[in-house]
């Protein structure tokens, strides 16, 4: 049930009516789960509003399907889908109050008065905004219109809600604020749910699940901690998060596990990550958050370790950031609470160490 | 106190910059002497007839049933003309901005057409078609005599003359409107109708209200179409006023009418400046995006698109008779080709040609240069009467040209201003009733333009006449050329005031056009105005051309 988009592409026109030669939504297959929240997640132009407005009806795809509850909806028009989108702009109505813009949807259906009343105070009350109800829009700030729009779109309890990067006109606290807001809202309803960003921070915290999409096609989909620790390959990892990518090769297995050989260094990976014969010529995805700068006369804790010297140094309070030259590569790491061990300064030589556990490889192509 | 704190620190402050105290002396001069000074002198003219005294006039005047009559026809026509040019605009417009229907192109061709006429060209196109000898009334249809003077033939030629001013409008309200919340509605559940009725019209109420006031001035000031086609039977203010003064030689009769003229004109214009301008939404936020679904059904789109064909159907038989009339050797009973009505219009006209350019082409420059320079003080300057500035500049929008030619004539034909019959009154004239619209162009395009730009020059120690010439000039340079369009437009195709104020040395063309209207030489009038249209295009891509590419400047006409 819930959404499920079967080999849905789209190619936008020119005015004259040519076909573009590029695809904006590539053959793209999808299962969202009743209940569930997913974001598509990708760089501007990766097809992730497109493949939303389809959903909505706002596009028509050229070629698949689209199902909502079971049912073929791909031929309807947006008023003829049970779906409801939170806009980008908002797209409050600036010629209605607060009130009625949340009761545009029921007022359409022609419900009774009261119920409107008692629909539109409820939903008012769940986004914070009972004592506004009678201003105009253009007397609230952006994230109260964020509200509004939010109230609109959910009083009409559509199957499913729609975000086209709702958040994307806030400032950075507010975001954050909304962000959880909205996730409290979507879990308290139980309501499906399709998010729009381009914020990986956002669609980390706001997700059960994340489709990673980059030019027209989906790359990866997962769970937040899925996509994060293991990326199908260097786009996702670059994507979400930062990454060092180290050479290595698979030089065998033992036991459950698999060996790895990253330099001359031997070390073991866990078997769940495993899935190339010896000899594979590997590229481990290292977060810079495990790599670990140890004093050189300190001796190195980790399993791998390597000699380096520090290139750059970013004190950033709760964190530093170092760039680390080891044998010509520039190794990326981000090292919490600074002051506990000591800022390295540049030119400093420091041992470099990282937990192969957590590593993730992937083939080179 | 604190208001009169601020007078004194803006006081203050204007002191420290003489060159900008007297730009704002010197522009209020200006305004006073031949905007307000006229307009007054037309009111205490009024009240100076020797027989009924004072207020008597008025009285005398109302209880005159025929004054009355030329009242209710005036504002009734207004009405009208106003009511249904917004619906042809609205239309157009709509079907431009909301729909994809093909040739675009010349749905906005022909909406401009009509701008770049003399504005009682309608009325000799209707005489042509409808008239004695007209086209369709006696060629096609076999009726002769068909009374096509009155409220019929003027709505008419009103309607096609002033649906462009809606569509222009109109246009850029329905594209100041964002597609997301007319997609935001069919999301909720609208139908196409219910985005239509309840979204799309609300949001677009406030310019639709501004365009019929704009209209109902213009129809109200309108002189050339009614001084044509309204006929006896059909008395309006605008020409009853005309007709007292030149007829009757009764000043203070055509001084009182022209006073009662002004009422519904004002009222129109404060209403629509101060009230219905406050309340126009502002809904184009964050990234445009256009809406793949269409507005309309494919249906409705065709009926849309054939409803424009038919108007556009219109406008091309309006002007294509014009054309084909100065070109028959007696129109409506020798169509064979001829060029002799232009063999005679260069015998009586060439002198007028001269005169219309001259004024032109003196009136177009300042009344351009003034237009930049007010927009200027008024968006970026603070000083006392700033309002009063504006108020009385965007006045002369107003103003019926019946109304200040009286007023010019009054004004002007005694010491210390004598100015009756000469160059300069034409010239002053058009220049303080067209330069509103560079004003216009001036003010939307310093709104775009942040005003840290000109704070940074300041900020470098750039005086106030160098920040202007340096920095904002250039800026304003676009809108500057938009407005030297269309005040050559107005002072090439001007009638009502002209009229007033030509003389045997100094003559108009188109005051020419409408002698020989009256005289029933429509052949004759048909091919001046060719000439005269063909004279605007040919300046409009001369400038244009001088524009682009002699100063590089990205153009934009507005209108």
């Amino acid at each position: 049930m819930g959404v499920t988009l079967k080999n849905v592409t789209k190619r936008f026109r020119s005015p004259d009516g040519e076909i573009s030669a590029v695809v904006a939504v590539d053959n793209v297959s999808l299962d969202i789960r009743d209940g569930e929240m997913v974001t598509l997640l990708g760089p501007s132009g990766c097809g992730k509003t497109t493949t939303l407005r389809i959903i909505a009806g706002f596009e028509l795809p050229d070629a698949g399907r689209v199902l909502i509850s079971g049912e073929d909806v791909t031929d309807r028009p947006p008023n003829k889908r049970d779906t409801a989108m939170v806009f980008q702009s908002y797209a409050i109505f600036p010629h209605l109050s607060v009130f009625e813009n949340v009761a545009f949807g029921l007022r359409l259906r022609k419900a009774a008065q009261a119920e409107v009343d008692n629909r539109v105070s409820k939903m008012l009350d769940l986004v914070g905004l009972s004592d506004m109800a009678r201003r105009s829009p253009d007397q609230l700030s952006g994230g109260q219109q964020q509200r509004v729009a939010l109230a609109r779109a959910i009083v009409n309890e559509p199957v499913v809600l729609l975000f086209d990067e709702p958040l994307s006109n806030l400032d950075a606290k507010l975001r954050e604020q909304m962000r959880l807001e909205i996730r409290r809202i979507q879990q308290t309803l139980g309501i499906t749910s399709v998010y729009v960003t381009h914020d990986q921070a956002e669609a980390m915290s706001l997700s059960d699940r994340i489709v990673i999409m980059n030019e027209g096609s989906i790359a990866q989909t997962g769970t937040p901690s899925e996509i994060y620790n293991r990326p199908v390959n260097r786009f996702v990892a670059e994507f979400v998060g930062r990454a060092n990518f180290i050479d290595a090769t698979v030089a065998g297995g033992a036991g459950g596990g698999m060996v790895i050989d990253v330099h001359g260094h031997r070390a073991e990976i866990p078997a769940a990550s495993c899935r190339y014969p010896a000899g594979t010529r590997v590229e481990l995805v290292v977060r810079p958050e495990t790599v670990k700068l140890f004093r050189s006369d300190c001796g190195c804790a980790s399993p791998v370790c390597f000699a380096g010297r520090v290139t750059r140094v970013v004190y950033m309070g709760s964190v530093a950031e170092y760039d680390v030259d080891v044998e010509g590569m520039s190794l990326l790491a981000v090292v919490a609470g600074p002051a506990e061990h000591g800022l390295f300064s540049v030119g400093e030589e420091v041992q470099v160490g990282f937990a192969v556990n957590v590593a993730h490889p992937l083939a080179v192509r | 106190m604190r208001v009169s704190f601020r007078l004194w620190r803006q006081m203050v402050r204007l002191s420290k910059e003489p060159t900008l105290l007297l730009s704002i002396i010197a522009i209020f001069a200006l305004l006073a002497v031949f905007i307000v000074y006229p307009i007054v002198m037309v009111a205490v003219r009024s009240l100076s007839s020797t027989d009924a005294p004072g207020l008597g006039i008025y009285s005398r005047l109302m209880l005159s049933p025929y004054v009355r009559r030329s009242l209710y026809n005036s504002l009734v026509m207004g009405a009208a003309s106003a009511v249904i040019s917004c619906a042809v605009g609205f239309l157009f417009a709509y079907t431009v901005t909301r729909t994809d229907v093909p040739l675009k192109g010349l749905l906005n061709f022909m909406a401009v057409v009509p701008i770049v006429s003399p504005p009682f060209l309608g009325a000799v196109s209707v005489l042509l078609l409808f008239g004695a000898n007209g086209l369709i009334t006696s060629k096609l249809l076999g009726i002769y005599n068909y009374p096509i003077y009155g409220f019929k033939g003027l709505l008419f030629a009103q309607v096609v003359t002033f649906f462009p001013v809606a569509y222009l409008t109109l246009k850029g309200v329905l594209e100041s409107i964002s597609p997301t919340l007319e997609d935001a509605a069919m999301d909720l559940g609208a139908s196409r109708w219910e985005v239509f009725s309840k979204i799309t019209l609300p949001l677009a109420l406030p310019g639709i209200a501004s365009a019929l006031l704009v209209i109902f001035i213009e129809s109200l000031a309108d002189f050339g179409n009614p001084l044509i086609l309204a006929g006896s039977d059909f008395p309006t203010l605008s020409v009853q006023a005309y007709l007292q003064i030149t007829g009757m030689y009764d000043l203070p009769s055509g001084a009182a009418l022209s006073v009662v003229l002004l009422i519904p004109s004002i009222t129109a214009f404060v209403v629509q400046k101060y009230w219905v301008d406050r309340r126009k939404y502002v809904t184009v936020t964050g990234k445009p995006t256009s809406t793949a679904i269409k507005s309309v059904s494919r249906p409705v789109k065709w009926v849309l698109f054939g409803a424009c064909m038919a108007i556009v159907g219109v406008v091309i038989l309006f002007y294509g008779v014009i054309v084909a009339g100065s070109f028959a050797r007696l129109w409506g009973i020798d169509p064979s080709f001829s060029l002799k009505n232009y063999q005679y219009v260069w015998g009586v006209g060439s002198e007028a040609i001269r005169d219309t350019l001259t004024v032109a082409a003196l009136s177009t420059p300042i009344s351009g240069l003034l237009g930049m320079a007010i927009a200027f003080l008024v968006v970026r300057k603070s000083f006392p009467g700033k309002r009063a500035m504006d108020f009385i500049s965007m006045l002369s929008f107003a103003l019926p040209g019946t109304v200040v030619g009286i007023g010019y004539i009054l004004a002007f034909n005694q010491k210390p201003i004598l100015l009756t019959g000469t160059l300069a009154i034409l010239v002053l004239n058009f220049v303080f009733r067209y330069f509103p619209v560079g004003i216009q162009a001036g003010v939307a395009t310093l709104r775009q333009v942040d005003p840290s730009i000109e704070e940074a020059a300041a900020n470098l120690g750039a005086d106030s006449a160098t920040t202007f010439r340096k920095i904002t000039l250039p800026l304003m340079a676009p809108a500057f050329f938009s407005a030297l369009v269309f005040a050559f437009v107005r002072a090439m195709t001007a009638i009502s005031a002209a009229i007033f104020l030509v003389s045997a040395d100094w003559n108009l063309m188109t005051v020419q056009i409408l002698n020989q209207v009256n005289s029933g030489r429509l052949g004759a009038a048909a091919a001046f105005s060719v000439i005269l249209v063909g004279l605007i295009v040919v300046a409009m891509a001369l400038i244009r051309l001088v524009v682009d590419k002699a100063l590089g400047i990205k153009y934009q006409a507005r209108f």
